[in-house]
């Protein structure tokens, strides 16, 4: 891929498509380095958990919110993803009323092989360990979230398809993170 | 009024040395072929939903607001 820099269809389409179907990006694999490819949908850049009516709930991201999410997945959770630049793509939009030309980050990220081909997706009494081993507890009535007292991390999504169950035990893939600083416990202020 | 971003929070706890230990082991098994990785994924999408569903409240019941 290319470097920091505006990426253009010529240099995404040639990597074949895995996914189309996915809410908030279109996947590619392998690019000549072998990783995966995520490119946000144009002028959408996924979704975040905010603090809102004293619960959790998810927000379209900025794109600043994006590129926080993903920075926060790396260092939280030992993920590479890579921001390799922004594509900014002249076919119609994808999402119904969108004009043609809105910009899309493009991602890498390495691809994660599951531990039994037929079984790639953790069950959710994995994701559960996983997460508390990493000190999250769960956030009753949000959309599948967990809650770092100590520092405000907040995911939301971490449901089975966005983990993948490797020979190293449950690795997140792809999860909507974010700081809320309204859950920031106490004691750790 | 500015909106507030997560650049201007305190820091985040970095990953265990254990879990980057895990991803750098992964990062040195061999890349898996195309109809590897789309085999995986159709399985990891096939049945999602994107409605949303609520958690079950934990049998802790310790859930609480912080301060």
């Amino acid at each position: 891929m290319a470097q920091g820099r505006l990426i253009h269809d010529s240099d995404i389409d040639p990597v074949p498509l895995l996914s189309n179907s996915t809410s908030e990006h279109e996947v590619r694999y392998p690019t000549a380095d072998r990783r995966v490819v995520k490119k946000t949908w144009p002028g959408f850049y996924g979704q975040i958990p905010v603090w809102k009516d004293d619960r959790v709930e998810r927000e379209p991201a900025t794109p600043a919110e994006y590129l926080d999410r993903q920075a926060l997945q790396n260092e939280v959770f030992g993920s590479d993803l890579r921001l390799e630049g922004v594509n900014v793509s002249e076919r119609p939009s994808m999402i119904i009323g969108e004009p043609a030309g809105l910009p899309s980050f493009v991602v890498t990220q390495r691809f994660i092989e599951g531990a039994d081909a037929r079984f790639p997706k953790p069950p959710d009494a994995r994701i559960a360990e996983f997460f508390e081993a990493h000190g999250f507890e769960a956030i009753p009535r949000s959309y599948f979230g967990w809650v770092r007292r100590a520092d405000g991390v907040v995911v939301l999504d971490a449901r089975g398809d966005n983990f993948v169950l490797s020979a190293e035990g449950v690795i997140p893939i792809d999860l909507q993170m974010a700081l809320v600083p309204e859950l920031i416990a106490r004691s750790a202020r | 009024m500015k909106k507030k971003t997560t650049r201007e929070l305190p820091p985040v706890i970095p990953a265990s040395p254990e879990l980057l230990a895990k991803m750098q082991r992964l990062s040195e098994r061999p890349p898996v072929s195309f109809e590897v990785a789309k085999a995986q994924t159709d399985l990891m999408l096939k049945g999602r939903t994107n409605e949303n569903e609520n958690r079950p409240e934990p049998q802790s019941g310790h859930w609480r607001k912080a301060g």
